[in-house]
C-alpha cells in the first residue's frame, strides 16, 4: 500500500519527522518497506496563467502565448500545444529551469519570435504518461507559486507492506487512524456529507444471495459535463498511490476507495438494462471483463446482474459491456459490501487479482459503503456537475463481522504478556481503536470491536491490540525458570549423528539436494517404480518426489565432476517418499541415507600408487556405518535397475532388507560421457540405530591359536558360503575368521580359485590344545568340502 | 721389568682409542684382560718373584689391569654413543613430506547451522522432533487456523500433490500440531526440517530449512518467549545483540512478532535485519490440538535455517547451498 505522507499529515497534525512516521508505521505493525519519493524536482516550475494566445506568423501549429507568472512583466512564450488557450492555468518551467527529463530551459527564439520558457504537459514533467496537452491547472492556482507548492511537493510515499489481517489498513484512513493512536493525536478526515438527491433516475437493487453481501447501495448521476476532467489534486493523490488514471467516474470510483477503503464500481447507465440484481452465475455463465478477457463463470461465483446478465463478477472486477468510457453521460455508482466469504478463493479459480477483491477478501467495513457513495456523488458532482439521483439502498443478512462481543480478563493480559499492564491505560488505548466497552468491573471487561476492524475476534487479539499500542519495544523481557525432565536423544538423532561423523571421516562431503527430481532419470534409476508427483512443478526438471536419493545426488556428483573435481565422495540423509497404502495418507517417506564416490581410492601420495575405487571401497563404508548395530549384516548379490548386475548387492541386517550398494549401471554411461561410473550405496536410516546399551562379555585370559587354511573352490562360489560353512560347525572356539588372500592362476584350474582363511581360536574356559584344534581342523574342512565342494590346496 | 709393564699399559691404551668398534674393542679387552690376555699373563709371572718383591709388583700391575679396565669401559661408552648416533641418522626422514591418507570431508552448512540452533535449546531443555514433509492440509493450514481461502494462503505459494489432495508442508509447523496432537503440556520442542515454496530466485529456493520451536505448560508469557530469543540469538551469534520485536501477522500466533536484528550489533552495518517470527500459539491452535487454553499457554518461533547460515558465514546466494559443489563444501571442514 503506497501511502503519501502528505496526505497523512493532512488528517493528522504531527511533528515528527519522516523517518520517526515510518518507524512508528513499522512498529505499530505496519511494516514501512521502502520510502519513495513522491514525485519529480519542479525547481523553476510555476503557475502561470495564459493572458493572450495569438497564431505564430510563421508555423500554423505553434501559438505566441503571454504568460501571467505573477511577476510585474508577462513572458513571451511559443508553444506548440493544441489546448493552450486564454485564461488556461498552466505550469510555467522558467528560463534556467531544469525538467525531469534533463531539458534546460533556455530562452530562445523559435521561427523569428523569442521564447523565455516552456508551458509543460504532464508527460514533460514527469507527472504521468499524457503528452496530449497542456496540464490544466484548476483556476484558483495563483500566479507565480511554485508549481511543487501547488501539488504539494516534495512529498514521500510510505511503501507498506500489509499483513493479511489489516485489510482495514488498505486505506488513508486506516492508515491514519494507527497514526493518530500510535501519536495520541485526533485525525480528521474528507467531507462525507449526505449529498440530496436532485433527480430521480433510481435503479431497483434486488440481493439474491442475502449471506454474501451485507449491503448493496447504487446510484444513478446523471447529465455529466462531458467536459469534466480528473482535477489535478486528485490526480496528483492517484498517481503516488501508484494508481493508473481511466476517466473522471472510474478515477472517482478508485480515489474513494484508497481514501476510505470501500471499492466501487461505475456503470454507464445507459447500459445497464433494467435493476440490479446481486445473485449467484449460473454455470457456464459469460462475461467479457473490463480488460476483455472471455470468463466463463462458476454457479459458486456471485455476479451483478442486470436484465441482459453478469455485468459484474461481484466485488472483483466489472463488464466491458457496462463501462463507462469518455462518452458516458450518466453513471450509476456501485458501493457495496461483499462477505470474505462470498470472495474467496474466486480469484485463484479465475486468475484475477484486483485491488477491489484484495479489499473484500480481508474484509471491507459493513458500515462504509453508504458513506463511501456519498463521496463518490460529492466528487462526481463537484468536477462534473451532474445531478445525482435518489440512493437505492438494498441490504442482504450477512451480518458480517457480526456484533461481537470479546470478554478481555485483565489476568489474561497479565499472564500472556508476562507483565501487569495498567487498567486504565488499557481502556484509553482500546478506546482510541474505536472499540467500545462495556460492562467493566475489577478483573475484566467487554470490548465491542468496531466494525471495520474483521480481525479482532478473540481476547488474544484484544491483547496483541494492547500489546501494539504500548509498544513491543517497551515490553518486559524476562526468563522464567523451566523445569522439564531431561529427553534421552532420539534414536534417529544419534543415528545420524554416528553415520556422518563416520562418513566425514572417510571423505565423504554432505550434500543437501532437492527432493524433487527430473523424471527421467528417477524413472531410469527405480525401474519406472510408481512416484509421488506433484500437482504444481517449479520446472520440469523438479516433478517427482523421489524413491531414491541418487536421483538428486547423481546431478551434484555429475555437477562437481564437470568442474574437474577428480574424486568426488558426497553423501546425503533426507527422505524417500513412495506410495504406500499402509502409510499415513497414502505415502511412505523413509528416513534414508546415501552416498556416491568416484576417482580415486586414496588421495595421490609420494609412495602410494594411485588406484581408483571399486567396490570394496564403498562397501566398507557401509560397512563402517552399521559397525555399532548388533544384527548380522549380509551383502547377497542381487539386481537393481540403477546398478550394474555384476556389481551390485542388497544389504540384509539379519532378515532384514536394508539398502543397496553397487557401481552404477553402464546404461548410464551415455548420460554421463567420459566419466568413471560412480559407486553408490542407498540405506534406510532406520536400520542404523544402535539398540539400547551394549552387553559386555568378560575378557578371556586364555590364548589364542591360529590355523591358517588355503581351501580351492570354483570361482562362482561366494566367499561368504566359506565362512558359513566354517559357521555351520558351530564351534564355539571358533572366535573370529578372516579372508586374508585371494588367488587365481598357476597351479589351478581355470574356473577355480584358491581362498586364504585365517581362523582365531580361543576357549572361554581353558587352554586348548594342538590335539583339540586339529579336531575342530578336521570338521571345518568337511564342512567346507561338503557344503562348498572345497578342497584343500595342495591335497 | 718395570720398563716392560710401563710399555704394555701405554701401548694398551693407545691400542683402546684406536678401536674403531665396538667388535675391536672387544677382541682388545680379551687380549689385554682376558685369561690368556698379556695383563693376565704378567700377574702369572708373580708366582716367580720373592715374597717380599711379590707383592709390590702384584699392585703395580693391579693398578694398570684397573686402569686399563676403565679405559676400555670409556671407549665402549664413546663408541656406543657413536653407533647410536649413526642409526638415529640413517633412520631420520623428512617430516615436510605430505601424511599419507584420505582427508575428511565437510557438513553441509545448512547442517552445521541446524544442528548449531539444536544444540542450543536442545541445552535449555527443547527435545528434537520430526514430522513427515509430505502432508495433509489439516496439519499445514487447518489446524493452525489458516482456512481454505484464507488470505494468509497467499502468504506461502505451495507445491500441491495427487490432485491438492495432499502438499509438501510449507513450514516446519505441523510438526508443533502433530506434537500437541499426542501430548499434553508442558511441551518443549523443536522440529527442523526441510520445508518447500513455489517460488525460486536469487532469494528462494523451492526447498528451504527451518526450525520451529514450541513451548506449551501454565504460564508461558511473551516476556519469556522474549528472553528465550534474546539468549538463543545472543549464543548463536555469540555476541552481545540489540533486538527489535516487530508487530506482525501469523494466523498461528496472538500476538505475533517478527524480530529484527540491529545490524551494527552484528557488525553487518546499520539498518534492521530480519532474522525470524515468532508469538504466543493461537488459541484456535490449542484447542484443534486438543490443549486447554484457558489452563495452558505458548510460544511458538519459527526461523529460516539458511538465513542464519548466510549471516553467521558470509554467503550472499542462497543457490550455493544447493549445488553442492565441492569447493564450496570443503570450505566447511
Amino acid at each position: 500500500m503506497k501511502t503519501s505522507e502528505q496526505w497523512l499529515r493532512d488528517w493528522v497534525a504531527l511533528d515528527a519527522s519522516t523517518d520517526t512516521v515510518a518507524d512508528t508505521l513499522t512498529m505499530a505493525g505496519l511494516e514501512v518497506d521502502a520510502l519513495l519519493d513522491g514525485g519529480p524536482d519542479l525547481d523553476g516550475v510555476v503557475v502561470g496563467v495564459i493572458q493572450h494566445c495569438r497564431p505564430h506568423p510563421q508555423a500554423d501549429r505553434l501559438k505566441l502565448c503571454r504568460v501571467d507568472i505573477g511577476n510585474a512583466t508577462p513572458l513571451d512564450i511559443v508553444c506548440g500545444a493544441p489546448n493552450a488557450r486564454e485564461g488556461l492555468h498552466v505550469p510555467v518551467a522558467c528560463v534556467g529551469a531544469t525538467l525531469p527529463n534533463g531539458t534546460r530551459i533556455k530562452a530562445t527564439e523559435i521561427r523569428g519570435e523569442a521564447s523565455s520558457g516552456m508551458l509543460c504537459s504532464a508527460s514533460e514533467l514527469d507527472l504521468s504518461v499524457d503528452a496530449s496537452g497542456l496540464l490544466e491547472l484548476a483556476d484558483s492556482a495563483q500566479p507565480g507559486t511554485p508549481l511543487a507548492d501547488y501539488l504539494g511537493l516534495p512529498d514521500r510515499v510510505f511503501d507498506i507492506d500489509l499483513t493479511p489481517n489489516r485489510g482495514d489498513c488498505l486505506s488513508m484512513r486506516g492508515i491514519a487512524r494507527e497514526l493518530a493512536v500510535a501519536f495520541d493525536k485526533p485525525m480528521t478526515g474528507p467531507e462525507t456529507d449526505v449529498v440530496a438527491a436532485k433527480g430521480n433516475e433510481r435503479r431497483a437493487v434486488t440481493i439474491e444471495a442475502p449471506t454474501r453481501c451485507a449491503g448493496y447501495a447504487a446510484r444513478q448521476v446523471s447529465d455529466l459535463d462531458p467536459e469534466g476532467v480528473t482535477p489535478v489534486w486528485m490526480a496528483e493523490r492517484l498517481r503516488r498511490a501508484g494508481v493508473r488514471r481511466i476517466n473522471l467516474p472510474v478515477d472517482i470510483g478508485n480515489y474513494v476507495m484508497l481514501e476510505l477503503g470501500q471499492p466501487m464500481h461505475a456503470f454507464d447507465a445507459d447500459k445497464l438494462v433494467g435493476g440490479i440484481r446481486v445473485r449467484m452465475a449460473e454455470e457456464g455463465e459469460q462475461i467479457v471483463t473490463l480488460d476483455g478477457e472471455n470468463v466463463t463463470l462458476s454457479d459458486e461465483t456471485l455476479v451483478i446482474a442486470d436484465d441482459d446478465g453478469p455485468v459484474a463478477i461481484a466485488g472483483m472486477i466489472g463488464g466491458l459491456r457496462t463501462a463507462v468510457n469518455d462518452s458516458t453521460r450518466h453513471v450509476v455508482f456501485e458501493s457495496a459490501c461483499f462477505t470474505p466469504a462470498a470472495v474467496a478463493g474466486q480469484g485463484r479459480r479465475y486468475k484475477i487479482h484486483t485491488d477491489s477483491l484484495h479489499r473484500f477478501e480481508r474484509g471491507v467495513d459493513p458500515a462504509l459503503h453508504p458513506v463511501a457513495l456519498e463521496r463518490a456523488t460529492a466528487l462526481l458532482v463537484s468536477e462534473s456537475g451532474g445531478t445525482p439521483g435518489p440512493v437505492v439502498h438494498s441490504e442482504g443478512n450477512a451480518v458480517w463481522p457480526e456484533q461481537r462481543k470479546i470478554r478481555l480478563s485483565f489476568a489474561h493480559v497479565a499472564r500472556l504478556l508476562g507483565q501487569d499492564i495498567d487498567r486504565r491505560w488499557i481502556e484509553h488505548a482500546l478506546e482510541a481503536l474505536g472499540i467500545g466497552l462495556q460492562d467493566n468491573d475489577e478483573t475484566s471487561l467487554v470490548a465491542v470491536p468496531p466494525s471495520w476492524r474483521y480481525d479482532l475476534q478473540i481476547e488474544a487479539d484484544l491483547i496483541e491490540e494492547i500489546a501494539r499500542v504500548y509498544g513491543y519495544d517497551r515490553l518486559k523481557t524476562a526468563a522464567q525458570g523451566v523445569s522439564l525432565p531431561p529427553v534421552a536423544a532420539a534414536a534417529g538423532l544419534t543415528v545420524a549423528q554416528n553415520a556422518d561423523s563416520v562418513l566425514r571421516q572417510r571423505g565423504y562431503s554432505e550434500a543437501i539436494t532437492y527432493s524433487f527430481v527430473e523424471p527421467g532419470l528417477h524413472a531410469a534409476l527405480t525401474g519406472g517404480e510408481e512416484a509421488v508427483v506433484l500437482d504444481n512443478p517449479i520446472s520440469d526438471q523438479l516433478v517427482e518426489m523421489r524413491r531414491t536419493l541418487w536421483a538428486s545426488l547423481l546431478p551434484s556428483w555429475a555437477h562437481n565432476v564437470r568442474r574437474q573435481q577428480s574424486t568426488v565422495r558426497l553423501y546425503e540423509r533426507g527422505l524417500r517418499f513412495m506410495p504406500d497404502d499402509a502409510a499415513e495418507n497414502g505415502v511412505g517417506q523413509r528416513d534414508t541415507l546415501a552416498g556416491l564416490i568416484s576417482g580415486q581410492a586414496e588421495p595421490t601420495h609420494w609412495d602410494r600408487v594411485a588406484r581408483p575405487v571399486d567396490f570394496f571401497d564403498i562397501k566398507a563404508d557401509a560397512e563402517a556405518l552399521f559397525s555399532g548395530t548388533s544384527g548380522r549384516l549380509t551383502f547377497v548379490a542381487a539386481r537393481h535397475a540403477a546398478l550394474h548386475p555384476g556389481r551390485s548387492a542388497e544389504i540384509y541386517l539379519d532378515d532384514t532388507p536394508v539398502g543397496w550398494v553397487g557401481q552404477l549401471s553402464p546404461v548410464f554411461s551415455k548420460r554421463y560421457k567420459n566419466s568413471e561410473l560412480p559407486y553408490l550405496f542407498e540405506l534406510d536410516s532406520s536400520a542404523l540405530a544402535v539398540e539400547a546399551a551394549v552387553r559386555f562379555e568378560p575378557l578371556s585370559e586364555q590364548p589364542t591359536v591360529r590355523r591358517d587354511l588355503a581351501v580351492v573352490v570354483a570361482e562362482k562360489t561366494p566367499v561368504a558360503s566359506l565362512v558359513g560353512a566354517i559357521e555351520s560347525v558351530n564351534e564355539a572356539a571358533i572366535r573370529s575368521i578372516e579372508v586374508f588372500d585371494l588367488f587365481r592362476g598357476e597351479g589351478l584350474e581355470t574356473g577355480f580359485k584358491s581362498v586364504a582363511l585365517g581362523l582365531i581360536f580361543q576357549d572361554k574356559a581353558s587352554t586348548l590344545t594342538d590335539e583339540g584344534v586339529d579336531t575342530i581342523i578336521t570338521r571345518v574342512v568337511a564342512a567346507l568340502a561338503e557344503q562348498c565342494d572345497a578342497r584343500i590346496r595342495g591335497e | 721389568m718395570t720398563t716392560e709393564l710401563d710399555r704394555l699399559r701405554d701401548q694398551a691404551l693407545a691400542d683402546i682409542d684406536d678401536a674403531s668398534s665396538l667388535a675391536a674393542l672387544d677382541e682388545k679387552r680379551v687380549a689385554l684382560l682376558g685369561k690368556k690376555g698379556v695383563i693376565t699373563a704378567q700377574l702369572k709371572q708373580l708366582g716367580a718373584l720373592a715374597p717380599d718383591q711379590r707383592k709390590a709388583e702384584g699392585a703395580r700391575i693391579n693398578a694398570v689391569k684397573t686402569e686399563i679396565a676403565e679405559a676400555i669401559a670409556q671407549r665402549k661408552q664413546t663408541l656406543e654413543a657413536l653407533a647410536l648416533e649413526r642409526r638415529l641418522e640413517e633412520e631420520s626422514v623428512d617430516v615436510t613430506l605430505p601424511g599419507r591418507g584420505r582427508r575428511p570431508g565437510a557438513a553441509h552448512p545448512i547442517t552445521q547451522t541446524r544442528e548449531r540452533i539444536e544444540r542450543l535449546f536442545v541445552h535449555n531443555g527443547f527435545e528434537v522432533v520430526h514430522g513427515p514433509e509430505i502432508e495433509d492440509d489439516y496439519h499445514n493450514f487447518e489446524a493452525l487456523n489458516v482456512p481454505p481461502d484464507h488470505p494468509a494462503r497467499a502468504m506461502q505459494d505451495t507445491f500441491y500433490v495427487d490432485g491438492a489432495r495432499l502438499l509438501l508442508r510449507t513450514h516446519t509447523s505441523p510438526v508443533q500440531i502433530r506434537t500437541m496432537e499426542s501430548r499434553q503440556p508442558p511441551i518443549r520442542v523443536i522440529a527442523p526440517g526441510r520445508v518447500y515454496r513455489c517460488d525460486s530466485d536469487r532469494t528462494h529456493s523451492p526447498m528451504f530449512h527451518q526450525v520451529e520451536a514450541l513451548y506449551v505448560a501454565e504460564r508461558v508469557s511473551f516476556a519469556e518467549l522474549r528472553a528465550e530469543l534474546q539468549s538463543f540469538l545472543e549464543a548463536f551469534f555469540d555476541t552481545e545483540l540489540k533486538l527489535r520485536f516487530r508487530p506482525s501477522y501469523f494466523p498461528f500466533t496472538e500476538p505475533s512478532a517478527e524480530v529484527d536484528i540491529d545490524g551494527r550489533s552484528l557488525g553487518t552495518g546499520s539498518g534492521w535485519m530480519e532474522v525470524l517470527g515468532c508469538g504466543m500459539v493461537h488459541p484456535r491452535v490449542l484447542e484443534a490440538a486438543g490443549i486447554d487454553g484457558e489452563r495452558y499457554t505458548g510460544y511458538a518461533i519459527g526461523m529460516g535455517v539458511e538465513r542464519l547460515a548466510m549471516l553467521r558465514h558470509g554467503v550472499t546466494d542462497l543457490r550455493q547451498f544447493y549445488e553442492n559443489d565441492l569447493r564450496f563444501l570443503s570450505q566447511f571442514v
